[in-house]
């Protein structure tokens, strides 16, 4: 079995499954991808299979598009990263996938934005967020039509691409918390709680939400798997919320996710289970 | 790896065996985001990129 890990700044993850890559015995290559350029005209062909580990996701979706081109068994796909990567186009995904998500709206302008309050599609507070991005950043609430109107000058104004679609969603109602289950394959293997903190809205542990151990009930384990399988097997961190009318529902599935948090507070070896995943899907 | 310098001011972080190329420490002293690189075979620390936009998970 021969993995090669593609990664740009690695973190705790990334080493993780580097020591239980090779805790199985496996051969693995590292590709740095800071420091090597990736052959788009005439890349030798390879065989074997590749983890895509980029923090960025751009670098993330450039590797696996070299990935798959160069011949290698991809994980996660570039398909799956490109979807579950912009928030607008995985919550278009899940929702035609069957699965129950909160009410969402794109407005690729700030007239666009505005008209998803002003004629009552939804009603204040709206949650906003930029489509690509990750740890909470520049999620924002908007209780009333001024602070929408500021966050839609305010992105704006950046002249980002990526900050200027908007990305409107129902404030869901809910404990202040939410669930994190970490899919690998087809199977939940690790959950836990990420519970906001000093009156935070959003729930990200790199924002200070406290991460508890959360039990992986047979509803939290169909609807995970359910909503990670929209993607195609791979390796999914699927957020979960409580919603106080429509009981769980999925909010996002990160396609490069992160599980020191999940790892210790639930006392799963997450990144084994990976390794394990991937030398199964090598063979 | 041992100790490296920080390049902004000069103080000597500890850097541990297992790290990686590309890996992102904080310097204890002044607080700039760091990241290991590596000069014609020699490994050393730079200042990292700011954190960007499509940073994430």
């Amino acid at each position: 079995v021969h993995v090669r890990i593609y990664y740009d700044n690695p973190r705790w993850e990334e080493k993780q499954i580097i020591r239980a890559i090779e805790g199985l015995g496996a051969e693995l290559t590292h590709i740095r991808v800071n420091e090597r350029p990736l052959e788009l005209s005439s890349p030798a062909r390879m065989s074997g299979l590749s983890f895509v580990r980029c923090m960025s996701h751009y670098n993330a979706l450039y590797c696996a598009a070299h990935s798959e081109t160069v011949g290698l068994k991809t994980v996660n796909t570039f398909s799956a990263i490109l979807a579950a990567g912009d928030k607008a186009i995985a919550t278009m995904k899940l929702s035609h996938g069957g699965l129950p998500v909160p009410e969402a709206f794109l407005g690729l302008s700030k007239e666009a934005a505005l008209r998803v309050t002003d004629s009552g599609l939804l009603s204040f507070p709206v949650v906003v967020k930029p489509v690509v991005g990750s740890w909470g950043r520049l999620v924002s609430l908007a209780s009333d039509r001024e602070s929408l109107k500021s966050i839609a000058e305010h992105r704006e104004a950046t002249g980002s691409a990526t900050m200027r679609p908007m990305y409107i969603q129902r404030f869901v109602r809910r404990p202040p918390r939410d669930l994190r289950v970490f899919v690998v394959g087809d199977r939940a293997v690790a959950a836990e709680y990420r519970v906001s903190q000093n009156g935070e809205f959003r729930t990200n542990v790199a924002l200070g939400g406290r991460a508890e151990k959360a039990d992986i009930t047979k509803q939290v384990e169909e609807l995970s798997t359910r909503a990670a399988n929209v993607f195609g097997a791979g390796v999914y961190g699927v957020d979960l919320m409580e919603d106080e009318e429509l009981g769980l529902i999925v909010n996002e599935v990160n396609p490069v996710p992160e599980f020191r948090a999940v790892s210790e507070v639930s006392g799963t070896d997450v990144a084994h289970e990976i390794a394990e995943f991937l030398a199964g899907c090598a063979r | 790896l041992g100790k490296l310098d920080c390049p902004i001011c000069g103080a000597a972080l500890e850097i541990p065996e297992d790290a990686l190329i590309g890996e992102i420490f904080s310097c204890d002293e002044c607080g700039t985001s760091l990241e290991i690189k590596e000069d014609s075979g020699k490994k050393l620390l730079a200042e990292a990129a700011h954190g960007s936009e499509d940073w994430g998970e």
